[in-house]
């Protein structure tokens, strides 16, 4: 039994964990819980000897070790695999699974026909279409998550530790994911299932552990507890999604914003026809790689489109930049912040000027008291928990960090805003704050595209949503209630079209 | 011929396929121009004697480049091998002397890989300190060019073996072979990830900081062998002789398709790419000396052009290698498409 006791560790400023303790037992699938910054993934990290904690005992069947190096963690038998992957793009599948061989060795050097045939039989088992000399960096994300398990794996771990690996993964592979970790399971392999997916985790696992604020809240087993339940023990208050849903369907609306016409972006989509209102909240649901996110980068500008218009203010767009789109009112949002958002070094205030210092020309000054002030009656109205507006945005949590982003986008005057899956990976409240602010901005006459890889969101935020499958708009829902979630559900699979068929 | 699918097969997949194709083109113009002056044993074994330090400044560049370094210093530290086996040999007997430069090669790769990996210093940095450093010794060592070597060694290393193959190009070979050996272990993608992605070697329960001073090391002990046949070529020594080859090896990688950022390219690519540059002036000492000989242009005197035309040549094909890399980019996102859209 792996167990970890009173763990703390501190980043700076920020509790990370705060006594925090977690055991695994050999047999057994536990699940790991809790909402965004809670610790779930340094707690992982600590037990992969990623990070060092500053206080506490890590012991196994008793006796405490030592987990200086991810190589120490490896030799006690405990094996990680990373939401952001440990693999290297350049080398080829094989090279990854075995990058420090135990296996398919001879005398120091590789034995390629034995360590091919492993890889084989690796790929066959988790349904990877990939060879064994294929370079990673060709793989898809959904490939690359399973590659990443089984990497871990390879290892022959006695304790497994999966950190959000269903995030990027289709539902029929999540389904040859639980096969395959339910048969490690009976061979008595000790598995910790962290994942945001409640429903997984139900199917999943048998026991569960809750963390709130670096600290363990509690441990049961999972049949004890309710979805409910888990919610409150996540975020120490009973879930609290009001709906107050303005009726303003699309067909009662006058002139749009915003006009669509056969957009295509290269083979992503294929062809989309929008119309978008003032004031209006225009759900996309789909699942992940269906085109949704090329086509709002193509509106934005920041990819090439190869068929089609776009009118906007009853003018037709012609040549498509970021740099247009923000000076004309149109901003973009991210889910993806650390590459596509966040300027993670720089300070929260710069962190919020920045668009609009780019925008102007160039010796065009700025009021430094002016933009202060406005900062901080941003931080304010947005609620962001920061400590000083200059210190570096890398402090803030995934949360916090994306409300800076809202609040370097309403500087601006916005008239449309574009948002690509912008709670990923946020936690419930920061997650319910985000979606009143849309609708407060909604409500003031501005326009939105949301696309969410959570439907339930949509339906809670959203006027009206369309569904994008494999590059075009399937179906629209123009009257949102509770009752469409199964639609929904359903439209996103692409049952519609095997219905017409 | 099924020999022959199957070599071309390989090569479609090698990470320095455009590095190849290049270096057969350019061949055969060269062939195209100068006819039989090329194809015969001795032009091509000049060819390998002058172009063999820079082919194993190049492997030795690619190395450090692989496990995410570069080497500023390559060039000096040839310089202080040159000096040291000129100067140590009118005192010692002469293999001694060489065996301790050879040495002296090494433990510099050690030393730079030390400072680069425990003390997190840029490598960038850190062998353009040494770079200076090391010209000031190679000056102290042999203040002016002068010394000799036992002729010996020149005709052993100007010589041919069985009747056509140069003696340098065998020892680009043994080279190339001893890498591959490295290659055939683990060690081989552990340098490639050290470069690529360090997080994920330090995750798979590798040391980065060994890994990185073994690359280090294994650079050292080729760039001592490529100062070695330096002097056996120049035959004496000079302090600055092998200054240039920093940024030439450099270049050549390139050209042999090794990416600056790490984790990518074969040492065959980088030999490739140096021979390239070789070949390159070769055709164009050429074109000048017997075609354009001393004709003018408008009242310039065209063989004043060689520089210029050799460094078009040379830019034309980095910029050809580093297109191929940004299309090697797009087909392997295009894949990445297809499959998905299969699945």
């Amino acid at each position: 039994m792996l167990a970890a006791k009173n763990i703390s560790k501190q980043y700076g400023q920020t509790k990370a964990l705060d006594q925090a303790e977690l055991s695994m037992k050999p047999g057994e699938i536990r699940a790991l819980l809790g909402s965004n910054g809670s610790g779930k993934s340094t707690i992982a990290k600590v037990l992969g000897g990623l990070v060092g904690k500053n206080q506490g005992e890590i012991t196994i069947d008793g006796e405490p070790i030592q987990l200086g190096s991810a190589k120490d963690a490896l030799a006690r038998g405990i094996a990680l695999a990373y939401q952001d992957y440990s693999l290297v793009d350049q080398l080829t599948v094989e090279e990854n699974l075995f990058l420090n061989p135990k296996e398919a060795i001879k005398k120091g050097f590789i034995d390629h026909k034995e360590r091919s045939d492993k890889t084989l039989r690796i790929l066959e088992q988790f349904h990877i279409s990939a060879k064994p000399e294929t370079y990673v960096s060709s793989l898809d994300e959904s490939d690359k998550s399973l590659l990443e398990v089984a990497k871990a794996l390879v290892y022959k771990p006695k304790y497994l530790i999966l950190d959000e690996v269903t995030a990027c993964l289709h539902r029929d592979q999540v389904l040859i994911l639980f096969d395959i970790l339910r048969k490690e399971k009976e061979e008595g392999l000790s598995i910790l299932f962290i994942s945001h997916r409640f429903d997984e985790v139900y199917e999943l696992c048998e026991t569960v552990t809750i963390f709130r604020n670096g600290k363990t809240v509690i441990t049961t087993d999972l049949n004890k507890v309710t979805h409910d339940d888990i919610v409150y023990y996540m975020t120490g208050q009973k879930e609290a999604m009001k709906k107050q849903h303005q009726k303003k369907c699309a067909s009662d609306q006058k002139e749009p914003l915003l006009s669509i016409r056969n957009l295509g972006v290269g083979c992503q989509v294929d062809d989309v026809s929008l119309k978008l209102y003032p004031g209006e909240i225009l759900g996309i649901c789909g699942l992940q790689g269906q085109g949704q996110s090329e086509f709002l980068r193509a509106v934005y500008g920041s990819k090439k489109i190869s068929r089609g218009s776009i009118t906007y203010r009853g003018k037709q767009l012609g040549k498509l930049s970021p740099e247009r789109s923000l000076k004309s009112g149109m901003a973009f949002i991210s889910g993806d912040r650390g590459s596509e958002g966040i300027f993670a070094d720089r300070s929260i205030f710069e962190n919020i000027n920045i668009s609009r210092g780019a925008l102007r020309f160039i010796f065009r000054g700025i009021r430094l008291k002016e933009s202060k002030s406005k900062a901080d009656e941003l931080i304010q109205r947005l609620n962001v928990v920061i400590g000083e507006t200059s210190d570096p945005a890398s402090s803030l949590s995934g949360g916090n960090q994306q409300k800076l982003i809202f609040a370097r986008d309403l500087l601006l005057d916005l008239s449309v805003l574009l948002l690509d899956d912008p709670t990923k990976g946020v936690d419930v409240k920061a997650r319910s704050e985000i979606q009143e602010i849309l609708k407060e901005l909604a409500d003031k006459g501005m326009a939105c595209i949301y696309y969410s890889s959570d439907y339930k969101e949509l339906t809670a935020v959203a006027d009206r949503i369309v569904v994008f499958y494999e590059g075009n708009i399937t179906k629209e829902f123009c009257d949102i209630s509770d009752e469409i979630e199964s639609d929904l559900a359903a439209a996103m699979l692409g049952a519609t079209r095997t219905e017409a068929k | 011929m099924q020999i022959l699918t199957h070599l071309a097969n390989k090569m479609k997949k090698s990470q320095a396929f455009g590095a190849y194709i290049m270096l057969v083109l350019l061949v055969i113009i060269n062939l195209l121009i100068q006819g039989k002056g090329f194809a015969n044993v001795s032009s091509i074994n000049s060819l390998f004697l002058v172009n063999t330090p820079l082919i194993l400044a190049t492997v030795a560049q690619a190395v450090m480049i692989f496990c995410g370094g570069i080497d500023l210093s390559i060039g000096a530290t040839i310089s202080v091998v040159n000096a040291f086996a000129i100067v140590a040999g009118q005192h010692v007997p002469v293999p001694i002397a060489w065996l301790g430069a050879f040495l002296i090669a090494v433990l510099l790769g050690a030393a730079k890989g030390g400072i680069v990996a425990y003390l997190r210093v840029p490598p960038i940095l850190v062998t353009f300190a040494i770079s200076t450093l090391l010209e000031g010794l190679a000056l102290l060592i042999l203040p002016k060019p002068g010394g000799s070597i036992p002729s010996s060694i020149y005709s052993v290393y100007g010589g041919v073996f069985a009747g056509f193959i140069p003696i340098s190009a065998l020892v680009i070979v043994l080279v190339l072979i001893g890498f591959g050996i490295v290659n055939r272990r683990p060690l081989g993608a552990q340098i490639k990830a050290a470069g690529a992605n360090q997080r994920s070697l330090f995750i798979a329960g590798v040391n980065v900081e060994r890994t990185k001073l073994k690359a280090y090391i294994i650079s050292g002990v080729i760039t001592g062998i490529a100062g070695l046949c330096l002097t056996a070529l120049a035959s004496s020594g000079d302090p600055k002789i092998g200054n240039a080859l920093s940024l030439n090896s450099i270049a050549a990688a390139i050209l042999g398709g090794v990416d600056l950022s790490g984790g990518w390219g074969t040492v065959g690519g980088a030999a490739a790419g140096a021979l390239f540059l070789g070949v390159v002036n070769n055709v164009i000492f050429y074109v000048f000396n017997n075609v354009i000989h001393s004709s003018t242009l408008m009242g310039i005197k065209l063989s004043y052009l060689q520089q210029l035309l050799t460094n078009i040549i040379i830019i034309l094909g980095l910029s050809s290698s580093l297109l191929a890399h940004l299309k090697k980019g797009q087909k392997r996102r295009k894949q990445a498409n297809e499959i998905k859209n299969v699945g």
